[in-house]
């Protein structure tokens, strides 16, 4: 019976005979390539193949890309945070781990990074520059033809280099791109090991699992999600009646939260992560454990143990294991029989295991010196950013990331949906048919789960926030890149096959493909750039953008382009002998949503990367701050010779002056309130506008008196009001003021006024402003409000004004050139007469 | 049991499995990386110390109007390519002047790699030779360094003199487009490019007239689909094409062909100076390929007699064409350094190379290149004179003569211990063009005002303009810090600025993120509305405008450099007496080496006014 079965069902990942008999998948070659007749490996580095090359000029882009420039942007509050705490765990004075500044990894690496370079800017981002040129080297690792194949994996690294979301987070010190890389990492291992179980897989995956947890605790959305996708793969292959018990496990918890929310039962006990003492981590601990949803959960959760155990004893053969019984018939290349092989190899699971256990250990305890942090690495961690999902920090909607991510990743969101229908198409067109699927299958169903439920996790979660993105991105970059690898494989062998009039017309087809979507974009781009006239927008008068008089009534023509090449590609790929010139016109499209991504990613990282035009940039540190760093450490060699120069500052600009004054020795962080000035008081004084109004009177003359002011924003905002957030109704939002920027109506909503809202953004795109109003905030970030600002004032002593303006602007009032004495200076140095052979040029 | 899809079990093999063997790489082709590095190198360094001339500023602009759906300016519809490839860097890397520079400099870098293309026509030799030229040409350089359609131009030509290459090997329809497509390049690159064209269609019809009438069709097609497509900016802007035609026409009427023999001297200037290498290297090919036609009979080779036309033609037509500048100097060094490949070439290929493993050759002509050194210091000495002081003129002049004397005895013994000494001492003078050629192009965008003399940075704009507009900048960010609106919604850049249309570029460009700039005549110094808080104009309009605007305290500054005279108008007294003037020969080689004039030109000045407030913060409070 169980041969029978294993033959019948559609087996992601294995092959099968025509028989019907599993066999083992033949030998996967990890480079199907060989040097030529004769040659050493020696001989073999000095033949390296174009793939080689192609991985070697990435390289070098990533590197050029991640670490060029590093240090110019301002220091978000976040970075700033990092960086000090880095800073001082460097210095010598140690560093305690605490749930609110995520996992220690971060810390260490920069500690190291100071302690090796020094502290600047440019070094506190090393660190993830690091690991973010990693990242794009990783798709190497799956370049087996199950897994994403070689051109998918190139065509995954070219992804990832110009991806702009993941290029800004490379160079940003958040934890995110260390989570990331080691989560990449994580799946690389476990599709490795599951393609051909190896010990060195498993050790890995262990270790990498014990660096993720030291990094963030996405960590743990990401391995419940490959948690569940194994156990989903496993089930399906040992009893998929277990999705049915599984099922009415979850069906039966429905209906137990849905009947105890009607019968009024109080929701759970909030998790006390604001001041976590030991007495009230028991009480709601104790007060948890006692909830009727806990209690029924817990039922359930046992009932439907014990009927999973049930199902798989009676499937199981008895004269084998438990393991072996269910997993050990697995053919090799099914994840059931990975499972049965590593459950096996005690020695690479005990080294994994050991390994990351040891790392986390290491870095929770701050290499031994704080043993608390491992209790605050665990439990803590997990329960204080459960409990911040109901403060719902940045109060953002759930369709943030839904407008997000295809405002800069447009090759992985829009093949999203489409690497999702083929996977679902193919398994279930396999599955009613008894086919079986390859392992490229397997990876691209990996990746769609793995991105949808990213995905729903991180729209669901309460914090949304721009940098969570990345974690989004990569399963969506790696799904497109496999897509995009397919057809170039394809491609590949149609072009092999053609002679040199179907190259042609192809080429010709590719170009022409290009050429109509540049005329489209231009097109747009002219249409869209009328004048700007006065507007009353929600009562206050404001300047907008319409579009050009002369096409107001002609702008369905602007897309004549992409219709004349819907027309074209439909007339390619009704004639069957041109179809397959369809991939050359998806290539060269590719490469112009390639190139849009080049033009949103390096405006974002390298020109404007502090200043919030985009979407992305959230709540920024502005250039500002940086421009008077300077300017005050310029004063202070003037006039202390050294960093002596005496600096004041608030509450309101701490983050990010404790890092960004921190080498000043006479620095004085003075709280919310100046309650007197010294006499002679402080060259410069920061006051941020928060907490100006809580000086005393008297000390505010002294200050009006003694000082010149000049207010700069300290931070400064995308305007959020005023464009995503007027998609939709987001009644999951507490703040009520913030459900609705759409309409009138007030709260409640329900679930079809959010569809209604919905509905009627999209709708609104049929009008041509509203159509040029999109184009132009995404294609050149042209904002339809000002950005908002958290400001603070620079107080310099009036003495000081003119040192401070000769060193802002340049030009002291004694070194004003005008034209004639300069001239006349120069002719002076460089005349030259017969006999005298004049200046010479250095 | 069908499958869904293949077993992917076994790879097939795939371009990515063609191996490429590093032992095995050509010479030729290690030569010419290097010489590409050495291009990219030379046109790099020093690329934005310079700021945007004004015409490179309105390209800038015109490539943004056209990226962001602004308006052309008659300039960017006269020369559609530039104001397109502008648009294209813009529109990847964002707005600043490197970005803008990008385009000239992969312009010449791919010159430089179809100029390797000739090799059919002139032979690897001549053809690496000629590269090495093209790469250290300052000439060359200036054009790969600034966007003003000539190195674009440069570019389509040779890709045109490609293309007919590959046509003539290989007649049939696609290359007649390909044909028809880079010779269409030509004009929308550069007004120049339509007496370009001309030259090229009548060499062609000259050289392959069935061959191209029997291909018309599609040679015509593929020019007009390319002109129609680029002035149009892929048809988003129809007027375009109509735009482009009477534009470039008429700027090449009013700016090359009206002024004939306008600043005649210059192109010889070149020639003598940042080109000597390459007319040294060039005359000597045609001495050399003249004197063997006299001694054989023989005609001259073909190669060599359509470059040398080629390089005649363009140097009449820079002598007689108006409007001097790096466009038409870059059309005639491309010639010129082709044709001194041959010299370069002939001159290496005669050196016999086994020569410099003997010690002895290699120590007499290291000691003939002290020697040399020894004597022009000599001279100079004697040239230069005690200058008050006699005692240690003498002493040095005593102390060169008797170093002089003992490196001549020195060359002379080695002389006789060599086997060929006379073979490697062709190297000196080559090494010394080439050493020239280097400094010249490596210092042309590294110094800037310390060269006064410079042809090819005359007209540029003065560094401090650059200086000043981050002043200015700086300025209104911290006085319009929250000053913002939807056309400025970071704010800061609140200032109303007034620039005169004479000087609309390039602080149109630098200005460009501040919404209240205008663009307005000042001459009839008239009160302007909104009140101006800094004024650009001409430097002799600021009495007039002390007067309208009393609250704006103006100064002047230099906005760019001029042309000495002594180029525009050479002394031709001097320059027919320098065979026997030592002393006329001193200035020259000081020229050479420093650029140094006797009378530096003044910059032309330009007018910067700032609202009172603004002049106290940045002159300070006493404001002379």
């Amino acid at each position: 019976m169980s041969t029978r079965r294993w033959a019948r069902r559609a087996v992601p990942g294995e092959d099968a005979a025509p028989n019907g008999r599993v066999t083992t998948p033949p030998a996967v070659a990890a480079t199907p390539t060989s040097p030529l007749p004769g040659q050493g490996l020696g001989a073999r580095a000095f033949q390296p193949s174009l793939e080689i090359l192609l991985y070697a000029a990435l390289s070098l882009a990533a590197l050029l890309s991640r670490f060029w420039d590093l240090g110019s942007r301002a220091l978000h509050h976040d970075e700033s945070l990092h960086a000090y705490y880095s800073w001082i765990y460097a210095e010598g004075e140690g560093y305690i781990h605490h749930p609110l500044m995520h996992g220690p990894a971060l810390f260490h690496l920069d500690a190291l990074a100071y302690l090796l370079f020094g502290a600047t800017d440019y070094v506190t981002r090393v660190p993830a520059a690091a690991f973010g040129v990693a990242l794009v080297l990783l798709p190497a690792l799956l370049r087996g033809e199950r897994l994403l194949g070689r051109w998918g994996a190139l065509l995954a690294s070219f992804l990832l280099l110009v991806s702009p979301s993941i290029l800004y987070f490379s160079r940003f010190i958040r934890h995110d791109i260390f989570a990331l890389a080691g989560t990449f990492l994580l799946f690389i291992a476990f599709l490795r090991y599951v393609e051909r179980p190896a010990s060195r897989w498993l050790v890995t995956g262990g270790v990498t699992v014990g660096f993720m947890l030291t990094t963030h605790e996405v960590t743990f959305v990401s391995l419940f999600i490959l948690a569940t996708f194994v156990a989903a793969a496993i089930a399906y292959r040992v009893a998929p009646a277990l999705f049915l018990i599984l099922g009415a496990g979850l069906v039966g918890l429905g209906f137990l939260a849905a009947g105890l929310t009607q019968l009024g039962v109080a929701p759970l006990p909030e998790i006390p992560w604001q001041n976590p003492t030991r007495g009230a981590v028991l009480s709601y601990l104790l007060a948890l454990v006692q909830h009727p949803l806990v209690v029924g959960a817990l039922g359930i959760a046992l009932l439907t143990l014990i009927g999973s155990l049930w199902l798989l004893d009676h499937i199981r053969d008895p004269e084998r294991g438990w393991i072996d019984g269910l997993l050990g018939l697995a053919p090799p290349g099914t994840t059931a029989r990975a499972l049965a092989d590593a459950l096996a190899d005690r020695t690479g699971l005990a080294l994994g295991a050991g390994l990351g256990l040891a790392l986390f250990s290491l870095l929770y305890t701050s290499l031994f010196t704080n043993l608390g942090g491992l209790a605050s690495g665990t439990i803590g961690a997990l329960g204080y950013w459960l409990g911040q999902h109901g403060v719902q920090r940045g109060e953002q909607p759930w369709f943030y990331y839904l407008l997000l991510v295809p405002q800069y990743e447009y090759l992985a969101a829009l093949l999203f949906p489409v690497g999702i229908g083929i996977v679902a198409g193919q398994g279930l067109r396999a599955l009613a048919r008894g086919q079986e699927l390859d392992g490229r299958w397997y990876t691209r169903a990996l990746l769609a789960y793995w991105g949808a439920v990213m995905l729903a996790v991180l729209s669901w979660a309460g914090e949304k926030m721009p940098w969570l993105i990345v974690h989004i991105t990569l399963p969506l970059t790696l799904l497109a890149a496999s897509l995009l690898g397919s057809g170039a494989e394809r491609l590949e062998r149609a072009w092999a096959s053609w002679d040199e009039r179907q190259r042609r017309l192809s080429v010709c087809l590719g170009l022409a493909s290009l050429g109509l979507a540049a005329a489209w974009f231009l097109l747009m781009a002219w249409a869209s750039a009328g004048p700007f006239v006065q507007a009353t927008t929600s009562g206050f008068p404001q300047l907008v953008r319409t579009i050009r008089p002369e096409i107001a009534g002609h702008w369905r023509w602007l897309w004549l382009p992409l219709l004349v090449l819907a027309v074209i590609a439909a007339t390619v790929a009704a004639e069957r002998r041109y179809r397959p010139h369809l991939l050359t016109m998806s290539a060269a499209l590719s490469l112009g949503l390639a190139l849009l991504q080049i033009h949103a990613g390096w405006r974002l990282t390298y020109r404007e990367g502090d200043v919030p035009r985009d979407m992305l940039i959230y709540v920024q540190t502005s250039p500002q701050v940086v421009q008077l760093t300077r300017d005050l450490e310029a004063l202070s060699h003037e006039l202390t010779g050294g960093m002596g120069l005496e600096v004041w500052y608030d509450s309101g600009t701490q983050w990010p002056m404790n890092w960004y004054l921190r080498e000043f020795t006479n620095r004085r962080y003075f709280g919310t309130t100046l309650r007197e000035l010294p006499d002679p008081p402080p060259p410069v004084i920061l006051y941020s506008l928060e907490y100006l109004g809580n000086m005393p009177p008297d000390v505010a003359r002294e200050l009006e008196a003694r000082y010149t002011f000049v207010e700069y924003p300290m931070r400064w905002w995308f305007p959020e009001d005023e464009t995503y957030r007027r998609f939709a109704i987001a009644p999951e939002l507490k703040n009520e003021a913030r459900q609705n920027y759409q309409t009138d109506q007030p709260p409640p909503y329900s679930a079809a006024d959010v569809l209604r809202s919905v509905w009627s953004s999209i709708a609104s795109l049929q009008h041509p402003a509203q159509q040029a109003k999109l184009f132009r905030l995404v294609a050149f970030r042209e904002l339809p409000a000002t950005i908002g600002s958290y400001r603070f004032r620079v107080y310099i002593r009036n003495d000081l004004v003119p040192y401070v303006n000769d060193l802002r602007y340049g030009v002291g009032s004694a070194g004003a050139h005008d034209v004639a004495s300069a001239a006349a200076q120069h002719n002076e140095e460089h005349r030259s007469g017969p006999g005298i052979s004049g200046t010479r040029a250095s | 049991m069908a499958q869904a899809s293949p077993a992917r079990g076994q790879a097939e093999p795939t371009v990515l499995d063609r191996r490429i063997d590093l032992t095995r790489i050509d010479r030729e082709a290690i030569l010419w990386g290097g010489l590409f590095g050495l291009a990219l190198l030379v046109r790099l360094v020093g690329l934005t110390n310079y700021p945007l001339s004004p015409a490179e500023a309105q390209f800038a602009s015109d490539g943004l109007a056209l990226l962001q759906g602004g308006a052309l300016s008659s300039g960017g519809q006269a020369q559609p390519l530039p104001a397109l490839a502008a648009a294209l860097a813009l529109f990847l890397f964002g707005a600043g002047d490197g970005v803008i520079r990008l385009v000239p400099l992969l312009a010449g870098l791919l010159t430089l790699l179809l100029v390797a293309r000739l090799r059919p026509w002139f032979g690897p030799g001549t053809v690496l030779a000629a590269g090495l030229l093209v790469a250290l040409s300052p000439a060359l350089t200036a054009l790969s360094t600034r966007l003003d359609g000539g190195s674009l131009l440069l570019l389509a030509v040779v890709a045109t003199l490609a293309a007919a290459t590959r046509f003539d090997r290989k007649p049939g329809h696609g290359s007649a487009v390909v044909l028809g497509v880079s010779a269409a390049l030509v004009p929308l690159a550069h007004p120049l490019g339509w007496a370009v064209l001309v030259a090229l269609a009548l060499w062609g019809l000259w050289e392959r007239g069935p061959a191209l009438l029997r291909h018309a069709l599609p040679l015509l097609g593929g020019m007009l689909g390319t002109a129609l497509l680029t002035s149009t900016a892929l048809l988003s802007r129809p007027g375009g094409v109509f735009g482009f035609l009477e534009g470039s026409l008429s700027l090449l009427a009013r700016e090359h062909l009206a002024a004939p023999l306008e600043a005649w001297p210059l192109p010889l200037v070149l020639l003598a100076t940042d080109e000597l290498p390459a007319t040294l290297l060039a005359l000597a090919a045609l001495a050399g390929a003249l004197g063997l036609r006299i001694r054989s009979g023989e005609p001259l080779p073909q190669p060599l007699a359509s470059l040398a036309a080629w390089t005649g033609l363009a140097l009449l037509a820079a002598l007689l064409l108006g409007g001097k500048g790096p466009a038409l100097y870059g059309l005639l060094a491309l010639p010129l350094a082709l044709l001194g490949g041959v010299g370069l070439h002939t001159a290496l290929a005669a050196i016999d190379w086994r020569v410099a493993r003997s010690p002895w050759d290699v120590a007499v002509t290291g000691s003939a290149i002290a020697l040399l050194l020894a004597l022009l210091s000599l001279l100079g000495r004697l040239l230069g004179g005690p200058g008050g002081q006699v005692t240690a003129w003498l002493a040095g002049l005593l102390a060169l003569l008797i170093i002089a004397l003992g490196l001549a005895t020195l060359t002379a013994w080695l002389w006789r211990q060599a086997a060929r000494p006379q073979s490697l001492f062709l190297t000196i003078p080559l090494a010394l063009l080439l050493a020239l050629g280097l400094r010249s192009s490596l210092l042309l965008n590294m110094t800037n005002t310390v060269r006064p003399g410079e042809l090819l940075s005359a007209g540029a704009t003065s560094p401090g303009v650059r200086l000043l507009v981050e002043r200015v900048t700086r300025l209104s960010r911290d006085v319009t810090t929250f000053q913002a609106d939807v056309r400025d919604p970071t704010g800061g850049h609140g200032l109303v600025i007034a620039i005169d249309p004479a000087l609309e570029q390039p602080f149109r460009w630098y200005f460009r993120d501040f919404p209240n700039v205008q663009v307005v005549p000042l001459a009839g110094a008239v009160p302007l509305e909104p009140v101006p808080d800094v004024i650009i104009a001409p430097a002799g309009l600021e009495p007039a405008l002390t007067a309208t605007f009393p609250h704006i305290v103006f100064r002047t500054y230099p906005l760019r450099s001029g042309m000495p005279e002594a180029l525009a108008n050479p002394d031709w007294q001097a320059v027919l007496s320098a065979p026997v003037d030592p002393w006329t020969v001193k200035r020259y080689l000081a020229y050479l080496i420093d650029r140094q004039v006797a009378e530096p030109p003044p910059p032309e000045p330009f007018a910067l006014g700032l609202r009172a407030d603004l002049a106290e913060r940045l002159y300070g409070p006493v404001i002379p």
